[in-house]
């Protein structure tokens, strides 16, 4: 049976990759902070008769120090981890987070110190059993800074550097790392954004990450179109780049 | 590119909200609810503004809409939360649609004890409206619990023993009472997914009735009448019942094997809004003249769950052949005693003004014990008509014909509603100020609002009277 832990299982992405996920052939562990809410979404996997019984296990991304404890009652629980889909990620209005560096400090914890503990920790066990999938899902915000969201994207854009190296390093051990780099979604994050004809259903970036795992790509853009318009974006020279407003 | 947000994160963002008759339209906050704690969130923070639980906006007019304030969006509420396979008891989120049920429990063995014309709705919605459909008892009486979230922040299970004032008042109480977060519902057993289904013809108004009379004991009813007929042919119809197939009844093998087969009838989609000509009495009369020329006096057939219970559904999106000023759609009640009478003086109104109605369903309710204070369903025949808005000439037409409705004792189903006024609504629902003192039990300040609460006085007497932006778009008829 393979194995399958989602860290940030309350994202309203991990909770459509679940659902595409489980089945009688999959072990799925869904770790995140509220306990009470993952129970609903295994009770969800179970009605649905999908597969056996998720596990579920308290983890907090910003708690870097629990995270060694973490990682080794996950592998005393199920021996061997196959793939890791990574989640979690924190959002607040840069406006906000601008007046308040707390806001800001927990988003760059939470995004990329959080990632890279709990990250580095699977890749020494991957690494070691020379077999393993790694999808980091980070974020088209990361790829350049723009005034109106860059304190998020700055997170997002430590996740993507970080993975993108993990990536190399795991090539000799035969661990696929897949970097996923959604637009905009249809989650609690942008509960309060106005939605447009970007905004894609959790269901349709679920199904795309399972695609380019299926694939085996390295990075992959969802929906494929952020592809082109972030290629247009990084491309825009650096004088007038700063003067737009985006 | 740039990332709107609203002041205030947590109230959601800014939208058009509407029904599916596409009218009224309104502009509102709509939040989208994950898990109970955003919606624990909003009653934090709402400020002055006041909340409102929304589905799939399947109410025709402006139940599910709160202009100027927040609507609350339950459809990312749609997880399975358990299901006990002996006595067919689900619990499920109140965002969870009709279809995922459907889809999920027909191969098993299970069908939804009631349903709606159309399978898009989700189960809270179907709750807070009491549907009706087909059979004779709405959803209420197939619940076993309901789990919500109220105004003070407390979580409450109420059921017909436990809390059964909050109960009533819930099951067709357009989600005023407090937030529906899941819904514990009893599935019928089913053998097949399809339906022995027999068409009988009806010349006018009486034959009608008297075939009505005689299916009391079928488990499903409904007429399809043609609202252009006059004198003579005044209430031509056609009778459609049904029961569940049993295996037996399958011809052939390869059904037998696929007993439960879900359907996955193709789907149409009606692109953009249709010029809003392209209905109007002389098509609508001749589509009713073919239809109904083409029917033989009695037809009998095997029919998928599909055909039967939603042959509407294979037309997405159908709302957009009414054009761009939308639809409304009048389904009027009139008890037993004056049940005749009322629909035929009823129909010949609606067909004096020439005002064609595209569909029009007539039903019986039967014997049935009370149920909610403002739930529709009462003995009696009830029936639903579909107008295109135009130029809003038809909701003056409406005005009138609810005058007569009340005449004969009769009532207006909320969930169709755009237009009635308050003072008419009252009259019509005796048993409001019941429903009233609950609403006051347990939402005192009035958290809970819609466009339809203001409009018809379903507020918390002496609470707070909560503001309404005036919104663009949000034009009523008069």
């Amino acid at each position: 049976m393979k194995t399958v832990l989602i860290l940030g299982a309350n994202s309203g992405m991990a909770r459509a990759l679940a659902r595409l996920t489980a089945s009688p052939a999959v072990q799925l562990i869904l770790a995140g902070r509220n306990t009470k809410e993952m129970e609903k979404t295994a009770a969800d996997l179970e009605v649905r008769g999908h597969g056996p019984k998720p596990f579920i296990m308290a983890f907090d991304a910003q708690a870097t120090e629990t995270h060694e404890k973490f990682w080794s009652q996950v592998l005393a629980k199920v021996k061997v981890v196959d793939e890791v889909y990574l989640f979690f990620g924190q959002m607040h209005p840069q406006a906000e987070a601008q007046k308040d560096f707390h806001l800001a400090e927990e988003m760059l914890v939470t995004n990329y110190v959080g990632a890279v503990s709990i990250l580095e920790r699977v890749a020494a066990t991957m690494e070691e059993r020379k077999q393993g999938l790694i999808v980091g899902v980070s974020s088209v915000a990361g790829d350049r800074g723009r005034r109106s969201n860059y304190l998020y994207g700055s997170s997002k854009a430590g996740l993507s550097a970080f993975l993108s190296g993990l990536r190399s390093r795991l090539v000799p051990a035969g661990v696929h790392v897949l970097t996923v780099k959604p637009g905009f979604v249809d989650t609690p994050m942008t509960a309060g954004m106005k939605k447009g004809l970007l905004f894609a259903k959790p269901e349709t970036i679920a199904r795309g990450i399972l695609k380019a795992v299926k694939a085996k790509k390295d990075v992959v853009y969802l929906p494929f179109f952020w592809r082109w318009i972030m290629l247009v974006i990084i491309h825009i020279p650096e004088g007038m780049f700063k003067k737009t407003r985006l | 590119m740039k990332i709107e947000t609203t002041s205030d994160q947590a109230l959601g963002y800014p939208a058009e909200v509407m029904g599916w008759g596409r009218y009224p339209r309104s502009h509102s906050n709509v939040l989208p609810i994950f898990s109970p704690r955003e919606a624990e969130r909003a009653l934090q923070q709402r400020v002055g503004l006041t909340l409102l639980g929304r589905g799939q906006g399947r109410a025709y007019g402006d139940a599910a809409s709160n202009s100027g304030n927040v609507c609350l969006d339950f459809t990312p509420s749609d997880r399975f939360l358990g299901f006990d396979a002996k006595r067919g008891l689900l619990h499920a989120e109140a965002g969870v649609t009709l279809e995922q049920i459907l889809n999920e429990f027909i191969p098993r063995g299970w069908f939804l004890p009631v349903t709606p014309g159309t399978k898009y709705p989700t189960l809270g919605g179907c709750v807070a409206c009491d549907v009706h459909g087909k059979n004779h008892l709405s959803i209420s009486n197939y619940l076993e619990r309901l789990h919500m979230l109220l105004a003070d922040g407390s979580y409450v299970t109420c059921s017909p023993k436990e809390k059964p004032d909050l109960f009533w008042a819930t099951t067709g109480g357009m989600g005023l009472t407090g937030l529906i977060l899941s819904v514990e519902l009893r599935l019928q057993p089913i053998e097949s997914s399809y339906l022995r289904y027999e068409g009988i013809k009806a010349n006018n108004l009486e034959e009608i009735f008297r075939l009505f009379e005689e299916s009391e004991t079928c488990p499903m009813t409904v007429a399809w009448i043609d609202c252009l007929a006059q004198g003579r042919t005044l209430g031509r119809s056609i009778m459609m019942r049904g029961e569940f197939a049993r295996k037996a009844d399958l011809k052939t093998s390869a059904r037998r094997r696929q007993a439960l087969a879900v359907s996955h009838n193709p789907k149409l989609i009606v692109p953009i809004n249709f010029p809003a000509m392209s209905l109007n009495r002389f098509t609508v009369a001749a589509f009713n003249a073919v239809y109904f020329g083409k029917h033989p006096k009695r037809v009998e057939a095997i029919m998928d769950y599909d055909s039967f219970f939603y042959p509407l559904d294979s037309v997405l999106q159908w709302n957009l052949i009414y054009g761009k000023p939308g639809m409304v759609q009048y389904q009027f009640l009139i008890p037993s005693k004056h049940s005749f009478e009322g629909i035929k003086t009823l129909l010949e109104a609606i067909s004096a003004t020439g005002k064609a109605s595209f569909l029009a369903v007539l039903k019986k309710f039967g014997p049935m014990k009370p149920q909610g204070p403002i739930s529709f369903p009462v003995p009696g025949y009830f029936l639903a008509l579909d107008f295109p808005v135009g130029n809003g000439e038809i909701l003056k037409h409406m005005e009138r014909w609810d005058e007569l409705v009340l005449k004969f004792g009769g009532r207006i189903y909320l969930a169709k509603d755009a237009n009635l006024r308050a003072e008419t609504f009252r009259a019509m629902y005796p048993r409001l100020d019941e429903w009233l003192q609950v609403k006051k039990k347990y939402d005192p300040n009035n958290v809970f609002v819609s466009d339809m609460a203001r409009r018809l006085g379903l507020l918390s007497p002496g609470g707070a009277v909560p503001k309404m932006k005036k919104s663009k778009l949000g034009t009523r008829g008069k």
